[in-house]
């Protein structure tokens, strides 16, 4: 019998970018690069260990963005064409590193990797990756939970709560249409709590959500467990805690593992080493240089400039020696804890952004890979649960109101106001002020009325997403966000005085309907009373 | 451009500046009031104290993925996407916003609708400072933070943690009348600290919950998220220096 449980959370999410306007638009790549270097793999994974019927359980929010974003023809089928064009410069990568042991090896490798890929995108997914997850999680393997509709930051919507209500109440209706039935579980976008914010979620049956570390710690009473039991919170959702261990493990400076020398290196791609006469095919049409995948180094050391060669059967060792090392770590802080815990089997939750694996880290689906097969096979301490399995063997919880949290830098609400980014707020607390006014003042629309409250409300949620604040402060990309909160803004606010005013422009509605179709299936009176 | 090479500018060329770095409420600016806003602008604004930028101008700009650097010295065409004006620089009602940066650390923005401000003015015989009173909701202690312009934005400091505190945005009088235009919403500042208080039914001994809390990382820096990774990238944990241009 074993002495705890862990909980791996990855969570999926990344902003609404789909530009119907350009044949080309290189945000988009941030979708296609995490597809195929996250999303496939975890497919891949999952797929063979449901195979080789390992037991396993994973949770992994996806996000309504994100969602639409895999469901979308558009979008796929620019995916597809980019993946054919990687395996077409792997095939010419192949002839050109002849002569070149290291690179040439490597260069078989991506021909094999992008060939792969393509075959997990449209005979493992049929061309639609969400069922693929979808199929995991009926077959009991994924619990897949939801986020607010656009990753809107909670903790800085709180001054109008009905916009918070409206970002649980879409996300679930969306979550409805993609899954088919409701979301047991949420990732609060950025992890951000605020006390009581959980009683939207209750209202919309959601059983847990997870919190930054302290959001336990500091909760009302004391938590007699730490992180290492949920607390029920007043409504009675479940508030899981962020295991501070596991998470540096992964992610520290000092002790991560993704650091190694011997794992790939992010940077060096030959969409910005090659000459322009030969890669031009394969980067921006406008010729600015792009990642495309394509990386034959590795990090080599600490800051220096000179890289090695990759190699690949290197960084497989080395992932499965730090699968096997994260995998002591936690067995010897599960048998630890347990003994401290008048018996109660102490819970590990342990949540990472899914991108990190594979798309920032590049081995790091397969180092999930080693530690759930070693983690079934090689020891009997912990076990892998979701939260609701935990729950289910444990419905007896301590109630307390988690504190005010998130998993930003500094734990509260800084990385998303401050200098660069706080003018947003002013605008999008306006408009979710009008959204709700809107919605109580027609609670019957049809026709061209309610295309346009709809539209209105699809524009205040894509504004929302916590994305363009976060990019505004981590200055990369800053007039793209900065852009993206403009317009979205705009076209709200034009609506709204068109709504109004009653002189809906269907021209203008057209238009936005064409630049702005996520939540085809909202239902604007989610902002109503 | 510092504040003196702009002084030297004249009233024209300041506003075609200011339009170019999209500065709301440009045409309504003084000359002394357009330097400042221009000044301000090109200042790194730091978080702490003072007031956020306004949204930056649009630009064309190389842009990557995350914090991967694009490394063409080409600019891109297609950040433009289809565009519909500027962003409104007042909403017409008078309105103060309090919101929660860190514990010990607020933000607020307000309007006030030109009407109002002339009426409590008038009230006040032409007298009274714009002012932001803090208030703690429960102790009803409060202290003044005079602003200067009717529309704006503010970080300031505040030694009230664990404490519900509010705003009123007015106009004190001379005598120490007043008028209060606008209140915010109650922003309940946490402590930043474990709770004094034991549910009887959990209960946990000093010593038990002090070991638990530096178990679960209570006592650590925190352990990393969102962001981060992007962070430390950039800052050299994985090497990136250099070498990734042809």
């Amino acid at each position: 019998m074993e002495k705890g449980y862990i909980s791996l959370v990855l969570h999926a999410h990344l902003p609404f970018v789909r530009h119907p306007e350009h044949a080309e638009f290189m945000e988009e790549d941030w979708l296609f690069e995490a597809i195929g270097e996250t999303y496939l793999p975890l497919i891949g994974m999952m797929d063979r260990l449901v195979r080789d019927g390992v037991p396993f359980a994973i949770t992994m929010s996806l996000t309504p963005p994100l969602c639409e974003m895999l469901a979308d023809p558009l979008l796929m089928q620019r995916y597809d064409r980019r993946l054919r064009k990687l395996v077409e410069l792997a095939g010419k990568e192949i002839q050109r590193t002849r002569g070149h042991d290291d690179f040439h090896r490597m260069a078989l490798f991506y021909k094999e990797r992008f060939e792969e890929e393509l075959r997990l995108f449209e005979d493992v997914c049929g061309r639609n990756v969400l069922s693929a997850f979808r199929r995991f999680q009926d077959q009991g393997v994924l619990e897949i939970i939801t986020c607010g509709a656009t990753h809107g930051f909670f903790p800085l919507m709180q001054v109008n709560e009905k916009a918070v209500r409206a970002q649980v109440r879409a996300a679930v209706a969306n979550y409805k249409k993609h899954f088919g039935r409701g979301p047991r579980g949420i990732w609060l976008p950025e992890c951000g709590y605020y006390p009581d914010v959980d009683r939207f979620l209750k209202e919309e049956g959601i059983q847990f959500f997870l919190v930054e570390t302290h959001g336990i710690l500091h909760a009302s009473t004391r938590p007699k467990y730490g992180v290492f039991a949920p607390l029920f919170t007043p409504s009675g959702v479940a508030a899981f805690g962020r295991d501070v261990e596991s998470s540096r493990q992964v992610w520290s400076a000092e002790q991560g593992y993704p650091g190694d020398p011997d794992y790939r290196d992010f940077y060096r791609d030959i969409g910005f080493d090659l000459d322009e006469s030969y890669i031009g095919p394969y980067i921006h049409p406008d010729g600015i240089r792009i990642h495309t995948g394509i990386k034959y180094h590795r990090i080599t050391g600490k800051r220096v400039e000179h890289k090695e060669p990759y190699r690949r059967d290197w960084a497989m060792e080395k992932a499965a020696s730090h699968a096997g090392d994260f995998l002591f770590n936690r067995t010897k802080q599960v048998e630890h804890l347990y003994g401290l815990m008048d018996g109660r089997k102490p819970l590990v939750v342990a949540p990472y952004d899914a991108e990190l694996f594979g798309h920032w880290w590049y081995e790091g689906p397969e180092f999930l890979e080693f530690f759930i097969r070693k983690a079934a096979y090689d020891q009997d301490v912990l076990r892998l649960v979701t939260p609701i399995q935990y729950l289910d063997e444990n419905p007896v919880c301590q109630r307390a109101t988690p504190a005010l949290s998130s998993w930003g830098a500094g734990g509260y609400n800084e990385f998303w106001l401050e200098g660069s980014n706080a003018w947003v707020y002013r605008h999008l607390h306006q408009a979710a002020d009008r959204m709700c006014e809107l919605a109580d003042r027609f609670p019957h629309a049809d026709g061209v009325l309610e295309r346009a409250l709809k539209q209105c409300g699809r524009e205040l949620l894509l504004a929302q997403s916590s994305d363009w604040a976060f990019i505004m402060r981590t200055d990369t990309t800053v007039p793209y966000a900065v852009k993206r909160t403009r317009n979205h803004i705009m076209r709200f606010t034009r609506l709204y005085e068109e709504i109004l005013g009653n002189r809906i422009d269907e021209g203008f509605l057209k238009e936005c309907e064409w630049l702005d179709t996520s939540f085809q299936e909202l239902d604007y009176r989610v902002w109503a009373d | 451009m510092d504040r003196k090479a702009l002084q030297k500018l004249t009233v024209k060329a300041l506003r075609d500046l200011a339009r170019e770095l999209e500065i709301p409420g440009r045409t309504r600016l003084t000359k002394p009031q357009l330097v400042e806003a221009i000044g301000a602008r090109q200042e790194a604004v730091m978080a702490g104290a003072g007031p956020a930028q306004t949204p930056p101008a649009p630009q064309a700009v190389e842009v990557s993925h995350g914090s991967a650097p694009a490394s063409s010295g080409r600019e891109r065409a297609d950040v433009t996407l289809t565009d519909v004006g500027d962003l409104p620089e007042r909403y017409g009602h008078s309105r103060v916003v309090l919101l929660l940066q860190k514990p010990g650390y607020l933000y607020a923005y307000w309007e006030l609708r030109d009407d109002h401000l002339d009426n409590a003015r008038k009230e006040l015989g032409d007298w009274g400072a714009l002012t932001l009173r803090v208030k703690d909701v429960l102790g009803g202690a409060w202290y003044d933070i005079t602003v200067h312009s009717p529309v704006g934005d503010w970080f300031f400091r505040t030694e009230w943690v664990g404490r519900t505190v509010l705003l009123e945005l007015g106009l004190l009088g001379p005598d120490g009348r007043f008028l209060v235009l606008a209140t915010s919403n109650r922003v309940g500042i946490p402590t930043g600290k474990a709770s004094d208080r034991v549910d009887p039914e959990w209960a946990v001994r000093d010593a038990e919950f002090e070991r638990i809390y530096a178990l679960s990382g209570g006592l650590a820096n925190q352990a990393g998220g969102s962001g981060d990774i992007q962070r430390m990238l950039r800052e050299g944990w994985l090497p990136s220096s250099g070498t990734r241009q042809a």
